[in-house]
């Protein structure tokens, strides 16, 4: 043990060590000591919560649970937004995901948003939230890492005025990585919509465009051309849906909002 | 290296002291690089994975809960620094469920029975085994070379107990299937 | 018998061509070019409690804890420690209708709920009913605009993606879940 501690550090330790009682050191140490620390943070109560019924339920033990909330914290530490890792900490728990692969993925997240965030030029002060969720998620869900490096060079740093157009091009080029659309397609597109200003939020949705004009056969790169044209001329969505000749209703007549 | 040593080695690199670390990759660098070269098949793209492997550990070594052994920890980084890699590449190795009616379920793909009545001996044996899909290859390595309890095993491949040991017995009896018609040691 | 020991004593070998199977030297600069990527670690408090309450252990290997199947009982336990969470803050978008849908003309299920983000993945905030007329579970829900991740929860032990959902997305954890998309202005039939 480094015997170089500072007095003020010995001083905080003992006011630390009274603070906790005393008990032998043992897996419920370190889920109560993660846990607290984890509260501290503000990690919500009510996850740290499912946490501890699945340890006492007997479904992980205890050293699982804190392998679960250490990345939290570590999140936590590193300032970036915990709701998607609490989310993903649940997902895992009502799966049954075994404890490791939970952690896993959560310790892969963690490393997911570090990336991203080290590509935003933003001071991490003014990092836009939801477009850091936009690409880690993206980045989480398979997008290649280049491609969301791409965006950030190539798009990134904007000012304020244009937060919206970058939220806009972050789902973009997370969703449609996600369905492997070619980036270099999205590229095509992204220019399009930031040089004429036209990316308003309703392009959030081009992934419903995708998907059906992929399911009648129509090609990416004809969406892609198109859509640079419709972006260019500062239209809509709708023109897009038009200019392709297909309508909104899904063949498979699935879950949404009609 | 002995357990009680690798943990003050950690500690002490925790606490400040960076060239502790050497000992540690110098220990797993072997084992790490050949992970590597099984997953990908170059010399240069292993050697920078297993770089990225050694670097990730060392980032994440705050997380690296001491109660375990850091090699398994450290194997299971390095897989999926390999994994990722693979992603990147286009292996993508997920499999998901097309079928509603079905939980999503572990699809085991018997690799294609040799039509070979050869002998059985060693270099073949391990030849075959280098053969097998990593998922049972890695098994078998992690088991037999290098020594990981089943849990540990299990830990490591992100699967439970009963799974470890499926892919052990499934591994051995696809090597050994190759190689049963008419051999007779 | 014979066919037995055979199988044995070609495990054996089995066993030791991996054992003893030949290893690549890693090059020989690689120690060096790891140790020149790592800086010093500065460490915070934290860790440094950390170090001071986690005494290294002798390591020994855990007992499997046995993971129990997806039973009722066990989703019933989770379901015992439910905590209302705090409700939407003030500001929040407006909410838009969703139809969750799962065709099943048999009525083979006994019980499904929709699981996903925006119900914490618990089952018990979204029950589906079964319409005979239209042979399928239904649930509507009001879930903010933007795309979220869910999976039917058929009598609470399996897991299952929706058929018809536009998009599916890795979670993680080696499966799949399907996504919706909510578009926060009415959707326009073109």
């Amino acid at each position: 043990m480094n015997k170089r501690y500072s007095l003020r550090t010995l001083a905080l330790l003992l006011a630390l060590c009274l603070a906790f009682p005393a008990r032998p050191a043992g897996a419920g140490d370190e889920l109560a000591f993660v846990s607290e620390r984890a509260l501290q943070c503000g990690v919500h109560s009510e996850t740290v919560d499912r946490v501890h019924a699945a340890v006492d339920s007997g479904e992980i033990d205890g050293a699982h649970g804190a392998d679960l909330l250490l990345p939290l914290v570590e999140a936590c530490g590193l300032e970036l937004p915990l709701a998607p890792f609490e989310d993903k900490l649940e997902e895992g728990l009502s799966k049954h995901v075994r404890p490791q692969v939970i952690a896993h993925a959560l310790q892969e997240k963690v490393e997911d948003y570090v990336f991203v965030r080290n590509l935003l030029p933003e001071p991490r002060e003014k990092v836009d939230i939801l477009a850091l969720e936009a690409l880690a998620e993206g980045v989480s869900k398979g997008v290649p890492r280049e491609d969301v490096e791409a965006y950030a060079a190539e798009f990134g740093g904007v000012s304020v005025q244009r937060r919206i157009p970058f939220l806009v091009g972050a789902e973009m080029v997370s969703l449609l990585g996600q369905v492997r659309f070619d980036y270099d397609l999205t590229r095509t597109m992204l220019e399009a919509g930031f040089a004429s200003d036209s990316l308003t939020p309703e392009w959030n949705y081009l992934i419903r465009l995708v998907l059906l004009a992929r399911e009648r056969g129509i090609k990416d790169k004809h969406v892609a051309s198109h859509a640079v044209i419709v972006l260019s001329d500062r239209g809509s969505l709708g023109d897009l849906y038009a200019r392709l000749g297909i309508t909104g209703r899904s063949l498979t007549g699935g879950a949404g909002s009609d | 290296m002995k357990d009680k040593r690798e943990a003050e080695i950690i500690r002490k690199i925790l606490l400040g002291d960076v060239q502790a670390y050497g000992v540690l990759v110098r220990e797993y660098q072997r084992p790490v690089y050949n992970l590597m070269l099984r997953m990908t098949g170059d010399e240069d793209t292993a050697a920078d994975l297993a770089q990225d492997a050694f670097v990730r550990a060392y980032e994440r070594l705050a997380s690296f809960n001491q109660r375990r052994r850091f090699f398994p920890w450290l194997y299971t980084l390095a897989l999926n620094v390999a994994r990722d890699w693979g992603r990147r590449e286009g292996r993508d190795r997920h499999v998901f469920v097309e079928d509603a009616a079905v939980l999503v379920r572990e699809q085991d793909r018997l690799d294609e029975p040799k039509a070979v009545n050869d002998r059985l001996d060693g270099a073949k044996a391990f030849a075959a085994v280098m053969e097998l899909d990593s998922k049972y290859r890695e098994a078998l390595i992690l088991r037999y070379r290098h020594d990981f309890s089943m849990q540990e095993i299990a830990e490591t491949l992100g699967i439970g107990i009963s799974a470890a040991k499926m892919r052990l017995s499934r591994g051995l009896d696809m090597v050994r299937q190759q190689f049963d018609g008419g051999a007779n040691d | 018998m014979i066919e037995k020991r055979n199988k044995t004593h070609m495990e054996d070998v089995i066993i030791n061509a991996v054992q003893n199977g030949p290893e690549v030297d890693p090059p020989a600069d690689l120690t060096c070019r790891i140790m020149g990527r790592l800086h010093p670690k500065r460490p915070s408090l934290w860790i440094r409690l950390r170090m001071w309450f986690l005494r290294p252990w002798v390591v020994t290997v855990r007992p499997v804890t046995a993971i129990p199947a997806m039973t009722l009982a066990v989703a019933l336990l989770v379901l015992g420690f439910v905590a209302v969470r705090e409700p939407v803050e003030k500001g929040a978008p407006e909410l838009a209708s969703v139809r969750f849908v799962l065709h099943d003309a048999g009525m083979h299920a006994r019980n499904v709920s929709v699981v996903g983000s925006f119900n914490h993945w618990r089952a018990e905030r979204s029950v589906m009913w079964y319409s005979p007329k239209a042979k399928a579970w239904i649930l509507e829900a009001q879930l903010p605009p933007g795309d979220h991740e869910y999976l039917f929860l058929v009598n609470g032990t399996q897991f299952v993606p929706d058929p018809n959902a536009p998009m599916t997305s890795d979670d993680g954890f080696g499966h799949r879940n399907s996504i919706v998309f909510v578009n926060g202005t009415n959707e326009q039939a073109l």
